[in-house]
């Protein structure tokens, strides 16, 4: 069993080390990632000694602020580890427990072994190095509360862990059909942008003096929530210190046990779930993508409503995909997400909702940016039938810009009724060119998308795993979106020039309702134009770089 | 019909290393190809590689794992630049107009080369309407093709459900849905079961009989002894011997053909440790087992007789 153990851990550095010899991408990945892991330990130490600066021990009411907001802050990093674990990382492509399904490793000592290889990591390492050295900040308590922290920081690591590691292992084990994991993957997505803003839940705007608002927390509710969830396998970890200091030695042991209880029922959830998959890993993939698709379409679907033309079927393609694809589900959720959280900020102030509706299309298309990779391997099929790339520009440009314009109008007509905007001229004037403006916007996002899917290309999880992970993804998905989310303002360059030529010339101040209106036009306009530019541009660049383009996706289905 | 190439005449073994082709390609032929390199960083995967279909033949590449056969038919196919050499496809340079190559081919994409989350009727569909199809047309030989490929039951099923052998079907009828006069298949039979390869065999003898070229690879040579009328047999990125199946075969098996101008036979090797059980347990075959005394534990054993009849060794010469 050791001896089994020791391999997992020994081949997950091998894996990772063989992964840096092969790719120089993945080598300079890795290089950043040591850098910003040793910010990380030198962060922490640096905030520790701070921290401990401050005369904490003296004064029991900031004590007991600060002990409540240690809690709440962990508990709340620890449920957003589990959540981006979910969402961005998953289980890991190399060493997931369908890779030792040949080899008849017992299901305890396979959920081990994988368990002790993440913890074996660099995350894992960072996280406990870092909390460790967040000790520091508690040295005025005493050498207790010292010692409970450093006690607390691999207890911390190892149940976060264990809980990633189990609600992964369940999701992947239990949301099997299509549907599910389209709904699922939105859920998860939201509860991630929700957990954001419980910073503002719980703070209040107490003052506002003239332009200035003062905002403090609402130190009763922290209390509360705090005590609470100090008793969770959450936030237990990081009330150890406080009890040591305390003294509180019986609920630092109930706590110890809370703690180490997770782990283990943890532990034996992942196990059971390693069972149920390798119990149904018997199936063939018919049977098992039986059970995770959806029922036979009737008929050709979109096939039918789509232009009768090359672009038409690559149009009816993507049309079918996007409705069976978990994995873009962004595209839909992201313009309404943007209005509702907005209209939560707004306070009245309707056009901050029209901005949430801008901001939203703006985003809409980050997908589309790596919308090749998307496609897989079945891009093959264009290239086995020869068909121009100007051609798929065309069908894939055909129908999002007519998704994006059918649910953007429909989203700022909802907008309109429900902010009775209507009832004044001069305000339907700012939305409407506000409505020209999140057009635009996400006109010429999707025109850069359709260049850049082309060129900056970065590996996806399959359709059938949303929740996987592709060797090599983190760094580039970091960084490739936000060149398509930086780079679409700078597309906006002409309409702000345009902007600054009528500020110039007085416009918004001789007639402002105009101005307003032309600008919206202009906006529009200038996404039409980037829309034409980028299906024109990307259609050249994937004449070129076709063969490219498929030797990359066939890399990407490799990983 | 035979085609001398230069470096590879019927029955010749390659000469080492790569002589420049002097014959000019064929443009009668159906595929043309001369010269023809692609390396992949140090390994040369195809080498000088020299070879001419004619049209209306059945032709089968075989050759070992390994000898280029896909990466031949890849570059012949305009899905792969080749670093040197030029392929002709009825008389026009694939690679100087390479999208009008592929309107005039139909290749069979690999299972995992097609979008799987469409029916299969949709990903017909699909295939021919990317090729400029019209709509109506294509919805016709798709249902044609569905029912000539025992797949009508399941058009409006996601090919993902589909078993190995029905996947091979609907990629086959993707490569064929715009009647195309040359179809280039990459091990067609694989997976699909008796019936239906015989079925896929009568449509596929029957397009080369009205005029349509076939090409094949494969690992089978029964088959392609069987189903070709000419064959091309690569090896180490080049062909080793061309021609119609009896002059490559020179009057003995193709099989036997293949094997001596492939080579890579040996003796069977014999390792010790690989042996069945027979080593460990208690009652192995080639052990002494007392009579009356079971050679499998619970199962009764003939008095006298051994659990497993043994047979006599193959030698690698009865094996050839």
């Amino acid at each position: 069993m050791t001896e089994s153990i020791a391999t997992i851990v020994r081949l997950r550095w091998a894996l990772t080390f063989a992964a840096m010899r092969k790719s120089v991408a993945q080598t300079v990945g890795y290089v950043i990632t040591a850098v910003i892991a040793v910010s990380v330990v030198i962060g922490a130490a640096i905030a520790g000694w701070m921290a401990g600066l401050l005369p904490i021990g003296d004064d029991a009411a900031f004590l007991g602020s600060l002990n409540a907001a240690v809690v709440f802050v962990g508990s709340v990093l620890v449920l957003m580890i589990i959540l981006f674990q979910l969402l961005y990382l998953g289980q890991g492509s190399t060493l997931t427990p369908g890779k030792f399904a040949l080899y008849g490793i017992p299901d305890r000592t396979l959920s081990l072994g994988l368990l002790l290889a993440g913890l074996s990591g660099m995350p894992a390492i960072v996280g406990v190095l870092g909390m460790m050295l967040w000790a520091l900040a508690y040295r005025g308590l005493g050498s207790a509360a010292v010692i409970g922290q450093i006690i607390a920081a691999p207890l911390f690591v190892v149940v976060a862990m264990s809980l990633s590691k189990l609600v992964v292992a369940a999701v992947s084990s239990l949301v099997r059909s299509a549907r599910g994991k389209n709904l699922f993957y939105a859920i998860v997505v939201l509860a991630v942008i929700l957990f954001s803003q419980v910073g503002g839940a719980l703070t209040a705007r107490t003052a506002i003096d003239g332009s200035v608002q003062t905002v403090s927390v609402r130190v009763e509710s922290l209390l509360v929530v705090s005590d609470v969830v100090s008793w969770t396998p959450f936030g237990a970890a990081f009330q150890l210190p406080f009890d040591a200091f305390r003294g509180d030695w019986g609920p630092f042991a109930a706590r110890v046990l809370i703690l180490v209880a997770t782990v283990i029922l943890c532990f034996m959830g992942s196990t059971a779930c390693l069972r149920h998959d390798r119990l149904t890993a018997g199936m063939s993939a018919g049977q098992s993508a039986r059970a995770s698709t959806t029922a036979s379409a009737k008929g050709l679907g979109a096939f039918a409503r789509m232009a009768d033309s090359p672009s038409g079927a690559i149009a009816a393609r993507l049309f079918t995909y996007l409705k069976r694809d978990a994995r873009q589900t962004m595209l839909f959720i992201m313009p309404l997400l943007f209005v509702v959280l907005m209209g939560f900020q707004s306070h009245g102030v309707t056009p901050v909702i029209w901005m949430g509706l801008a901001m939203g299309s703006w985003f809409m298309f980050l997908g589309e940016g790596n919308g090749l990779a998307y496609d897989g391997r079945g891009y093959t099929m264009e290239v086995i039938a020869g068909v121009s790339g100007f051609t798929d520009r065309k069908g894939r440009v055909h129908l999002l810009a007519s998704l994006a314009t059918a649910y953007i109008l429909t989203l700022a007509l909802g907008i309109f009724v429900f902010t009775g905007d209507w009832r004044d001229g001069d305000l339907a004037s700012l939305d409407m060119a506000l409505v020209g403006m999140a057009l635009g916007l996400s006109y010429a996002s999707l025109g850069l998308a359709e260049v850049l899917s082309v060129v900056l290309m970065y590996p996806v999880p399959p359709i059938d795993k949303p929740f996987s992970t592709p060797q090599g993804r983190a760094v580039a998905q970091g960084f490739f979106p936000f060149v398509q989310m930086l780079g679409t303002p700078l597309t906006f360059l002409p309409t702000g020039v345009l902007a600054i030529v009528m500020g110039i010339s007085g416009m918004f101040e001789s007639s402002p309702i105009w101005s307003v209106r032309l600008l919206g036009l202009i906006a529009l306009a200038n996404g039409v134009g980037i829309l034409a530019l980028g299906t024109w541009l990307g259609g050249k660049l994937l004449d070129m770089r076709s063969l490219s383009v498929l030797k990359t996706l066939n890399g990407f289905a490799s990983l | 019909m035979t085609y001398d190439i230069s470096a590879a005449s019927v029955g010749q073994p390659v000469p080492g290393p790569f002589m420049p082709a002097p014959v000019p390609p064929n443009p009668a032929a159906a595929v043309s190809i001369r010269g023809l390199v692609k390396a992949f960083d140090r390994k040369v995967a195809v080498n000088g590689l020299a070879l001419d279909i004619p049209v209306g033949s059945f032709y089968g590449l075989v050759g070992p794992n390994g000898a280029g056969k896909t990466t031949t038919l890849n570059m012949a196919t305009g899905l792969l630049r080749p670093d040197a050499g030029s392929v002709m496809i009825l008389g026009h340079d694939v690679w100087s107009d390479v999208n009008r190559a592929k309107r005039e081919i139909g290749v069979m994409p690999q299972g995992e080369q097609i979008f799987d989350r469409l029916t299969g009727l949709q990903l017909l569909v699909y295939a021919g309407m990317l090729r400029g199809m019209k709509r109506d047309e294509v919805v016709r030989r798709a249902h044609d093709l569905l029912a000539a490929f025992d797949l009508k039951d399941a058009a409006g099923k996601m090919v993902v459900d589909y078993s190995a052998g029905m996947t091979k079907k609907i990629c086959l009828a993707t490569a064929m849905i715009h009647s195309p006069r040359i179809l280039v298949l990459d091990e067609p039979f694989e997976a699909v079961d008796p019936v239906s390869s015989a079925n896929l065999r009568d449509i596929l003898v029957e397009y080369a009989r009205t005029g349509g070229t076939v090409i094949i690879s494969s690992h089978v040579m029964a088959l392609v002894e069987k189903m070709c009328t000419h064959v091309a047999i690569v090896n180490r990125g080049q062909v080793c011997a061309a021609g119609t199946v009896d002059e490559v075969a020179a009057g003995g098996e193709l099989e036997d053909r293949f094997m001596a101008l492939v080579g890579g036979r040996h003796a069977a090797a014999k390792l010790d440790w690989l042996d069945g059980g027979a080593g460990s347990g208690p009652a192995a075959p080639d052990q002494p087992t007392a009579p009356g005394q079971p050679a499998v534990p619970g199962q009764p054993a003939a008095s006298g007789q051994p659990a497993v009849p043994s047979q006599p060794a193959q030698t690698p010469e009865a094996l050839r």
